[in-house]
């Protein structure tokens, strides 16, 4: 299984270094970085200065080279808005996103399994036809939509929960969370909801979908026969067999939830990585966006390979490739 | 571990967060991003906003944008390109040290060349040749030219100290460590993107200031300021979306408060070069001759096309002053004669014919998408405007991005200016000047727009140490600009705040959001 996680991971550097070579070109055809930070008060040395300054009076594969050289000592940039290393820029916001996304995806299990295997064990009862007509709301209403009439609702009428940002932060290891404080956890109420809803209806629909298929199935109708009581053969039997497809989802989930939970944290004023990078893109701040890009790659490789190692432990017939 | 001991972890995680907090907080939410804490990095209105409190200036505006003292008590020119400025007395850094003339020197010596910055403060500095301290407490400023100016100018610097500043770069600011001002408040916590803390400071010798804390937060979604503020997150917000104003007027525990602003919103045309060639086209879509742009009667013609009011009205919903010139009414060189012209579509068709369009041609304007507001709503309006009169145009959007790395190449493009100076040089110079790198002039003429014997009037404007005679030179010039349709002014955009009831904020042409002039 090394070996395995070795190609993964040598699959991903290039995928890195490909993705960051077409954001090179990409930025380079949209614009020049100079004349969206220029103000028009700037003297012409201003923008020679400058130009210089930022190494843009190179050509672009010189630029790219110098970038690569960068990259192998571990350095992936500076930004030119922020004049901070892109790296740590972006490593001071993913907290809050990450905090976020995993709140929004715990939710999710907690709610989406119980009400997937409630509503697929009994799947003509009223209450489960409920819950699975509440859960196309959940999926068919748009987030941004949710989010402002959660807002509307429980902060500016009813004045429980704050509209935005992330409250009272306090720090384990140096790093800033706002789950570990009381004020943090009402600031990240309203936005993980709205993030979740999508993911709880998913995950309900495929939970129950699992079950419904587990049991008409052999072992199923094999364990009732035995007299097993109901709670066993959920929680037990049929529960590992339709967890293989929801792990699939809530991981590729988790990649998507940090990705691009930008529209969340535009309207919550979250001050998460989606913010920077769209600040970013609009003021083409290449070192912050290649950076991003990068880290989102890794990411989503990383996450793959959780995935897939999870997956063995839930069945031990799955085998790996190359294994 | 035991369960118990998670619990009793968790209890004094939140036990720490629930310290009792003491004096009168003010939170702001500020649409800008503060990008840097350095005030010479960026010269834009929300790092200004935070620069203008840490630090001070030799020279100050007030919110209508008179010129004040600041850490220069009085300023004179002793020469034709000699200024000497008196400093006050007994002025600390909020590290206790004491503030002298060689921190002036020092920062002038700074403020115009931060490595990788984007700057923008160069241009305030142009004139000056030397800076010299004259003991501890006046300063003596030679200039290349004659520069009765510079103390306006001058109050866009901040000074700086030579003992935390010398060879502190951006970063060394960014982490307050340089951050030493003399301003109303000190530095106390700043997150890139995200916020910017401070505390008041005992010792600032301007008046009392209301504030223990001030906390900036960045929201630069208007409807997550608005929501912010109903739903009581923030004291006060700036930039409210025009939307929205009719709800914070009638909102009975809110208050709104706006004034024309120095940014002025125009159409730019381009006289001169071969850019216009893709984008002006003859009235049957053939290819012309000569650039119709470059004749002042058919610039002229589009201007008297345009209904200002009805745009400033229905577009703009009320967020805009229709204007003629570059400037708010008040502001130093605005002038009463000139008014926003009269619409007037028959008088503009005549303008067209004769400079020799009886029918008219083809434009393609180009506007950005993500810049001004409603800017594309607007340009779309002016558009059906000028088809009326037989220009049929086209709109295109951009976003910014783009749209200002192309801007060179379009025709006719919407932009907007802030007047960094406070009056009508800003424009004449840097955005109107005959591009002369060695002159300083035209840096930000990107529409090939000259106009030698404007250029004159301009330059000698600008030595004019007598202020009501600079200011008739200067509208003069203005004049000479506007009757020549170098530019085509729509409108000033009006600068907003909501407050909670019970706060005052006197608005700023400036666009800043200071919370040391925030009252209770």
């Amino acid at each position: 299984m090394t070996l395995w996680i070795i190609q993964r991971l040598l699959q991903a550097i290039l995928v890195a270094l490909a993705m960051a070579a077409i954001v090179f070109i990409g930025l380079h055809l949209i614009g020049s970085p100079i004349e969206t930070l220029l103000l028009p008060e700037a003297t012409h040395e201003d923008r020679l200065r400058l130009i210089a300054d930022l190494g843009l009076d190179r050509p672009l594969y010189q630029q790219f080279f110098l970038f690569l050289k960068g990259v192998v000592q571990g350095n992936l940039g500076t930004s030119y808005v922020y004049k901070e290393p892109a790296v740590d820029l972006i490593l001071s916001r993913l907290p809050a996103t990450l905090e976020l996304a995993f709140a929004a995806v715990l939710l999710s299990l907690i709610l989406g399994v119980p009400l997937g295997l409630a509503a697929g064990w009994k799947p003509e009862s009223r209450f489960s036809r409920t819950i699975m007509i509440g859960s196309i709301f959940g999926f068919s209403l748009p987030i941004f939509w949710i989010a402002i009439l959660l807002i509307m609702i429980f902060s500016v009428q009813l004045g429980w929960l704050p509209s935005s940002g992330r409250g009272a932060i306090n720090t384990i290891l140096g790093i800033p969370w706002s789950f570990i404080t009381l004020d943090g956890l009402k600031h990240m109420l309203l936005p993980a909801v709205s993030l979740s809803l999508f993911n709880i209806s998913m995950v309900t629909r495929l939970t129950e979908a699992g079950v419904r298929e587990a049991m008409s199935s052999e072992y199923v109708r094999f364990a009732k026969a035995k007299g097993l009581a109901p709670w066993r053969i959920l929680s037990v039997h049929i529960l590992k067999n339709v967890m293989i497809p929801v792990v699939t989802v809530v991981g590729l989930d988790i990649g998507q939830t940090i990705a691009f939970s930008v529209v969340t944290e535009t309207i919550f004023a979250w001050p998460g990585v989606g913010k920077i990078i769209i600040d970013s893109i609009s003021a083409l701040d290449r070192p912050v966006i290649v950076a991003y890009l990068m880290l989102v790659v890794i990411m989503f490789v990383i996450i793959n390979l959780v995935v897939d190692v999870t997956y063995r432990l839930l069945d031990p017939r799955i085998r790996l490739q190359g294994e | 571990m035991t369960l118990r001991v998670y619990v009793f972890a968790l209890a004094s995680a939140l036990s720490l967060v629930s310290h009792p907090v003491v004096g009168k907080d003010l939170t702001i939410g500020l649409s800008g991003t503060v990008t840097s804490l350095d005030p010479h990095f960026y010269n834009a209105s929300p790092n200004n906003s935070i620069a203008m409190q840490v630090f001070d200036r030799l020279t100050e505006r007030t919110a209508e944008g008179q010129l004040v003292a600041g850490l220069a008590t009085k300023w004179e020119a002793v020469e034709e390109t000699t200024w000497r400025l008196t400093l006050r007395e007994g002025v600390k850094w909020h590290d206790g040290k004491t503030f002298t003339a060689d921190d002036v020197v020092f920062t002038l010596g700074r403020a115009g060349s931060v490595p990788n910055s984007p700057g923008g403060f160069g241009g305030f500095m142009r004139n000056i040749a030397s800076v010299k301290a004259d003991g501890d407490l006046a300063v003596v400023i030679t200039t290349k030219a004659p520069a009765p100016t510079l103390p306006g100018e001058l109050a866009n610097i901040a000074i700086v100290s030579r003992h935390a500043g010398e060879g502190a770069d951006t970063a060394d600011y960014n982490s307050g460590e340089a951050a030493i001002g003399t301003g109303a408040f000190r530095f106390s916590t700043f997150r890139q993107g995200i916020e910017v803390g401070l505390e008041r400071n005992p010792d600032w010798w301007g008046k009392k200031v209301v504030w223990d804390h001030a906390k900036y937060r960045m929201i630069s979604s208007a409807s997550a300021r608005t929501t912010a503020i109903l739903a009581g997150d923030v004291d006060i917000v700036d930039a409210p979306a025009a939307t929205d104003i009719a709800r914070f007027k009638s909102t009975e525990k809110l208050a709104f408060v706006s004034t024309p602003g120095l940014r002025v919103i125009y159409l730019a045309p381009s006289t001169s070069g071969d850019a216009w060639k893709a984008n002006v086209k003859g009235s049957n879509g053939e290819a012309l001759e000569a650039n119709p742009l470059a004749d002042p009667r058919v610039r002229n013609a589009l201007s008297a096309a345009i209904n200002r009011e009805g745009i400033v009205d229905k577009i703009m919903e009320g967020t805009a002053t229709a204007s003629g010139q570059w400037l708010p009414k008040g502001a130093f060189s605005y002038s009463a004669d000139i008014q926003p012209p009269k619409p007037d579509a028959v008088a503009a068709k005549k303008m067209l014919a004769d400079a020799g369009f009886p029918n008219g041609f083809q434009l393609t304007v180009h506007v950005p998408n993500d810049r001004y507001p409603n800017a594309p709503a607007v340009v779309q309006a002016v558009a059906q405007m000028w088809t009326r009169i037989g220009v049929k145009t086209n709109v295109e959007a951009l976003p910014w991005t783009t749209f200002s790395s192309r801007k060179s190449e379009f025709a006719m493009k919407l932009l907007g200016l802030g007047n960094a100076t406070y009056d009508a040089s800003s424009m004449l110079v840097n955005v109107l000047g005959t591009v002369d790198p060695k002159r300083g002039l035209g840096a930000a003429n990107d529409s090939g727009y000259s106009n030698p014997a404007l250029d004159e009037i301009v330059a000698n404007a600008m030595t004019i140490y007598d202020d009501k005679a600079r200011e008739t030179a200067l509208i003069e010039a203005v004049k000479i600009a506007v009757n020549d349709g170098a530019i085509i002014p729509l409108y000033q955009q009006s600068n907003a705040w909501v407050t909670r009831k019970g706060l005052s904020y006197a608005p700023r042409i400036d666009e800043r959001t200071l919370a040391k002039d925030i009252s209770e």
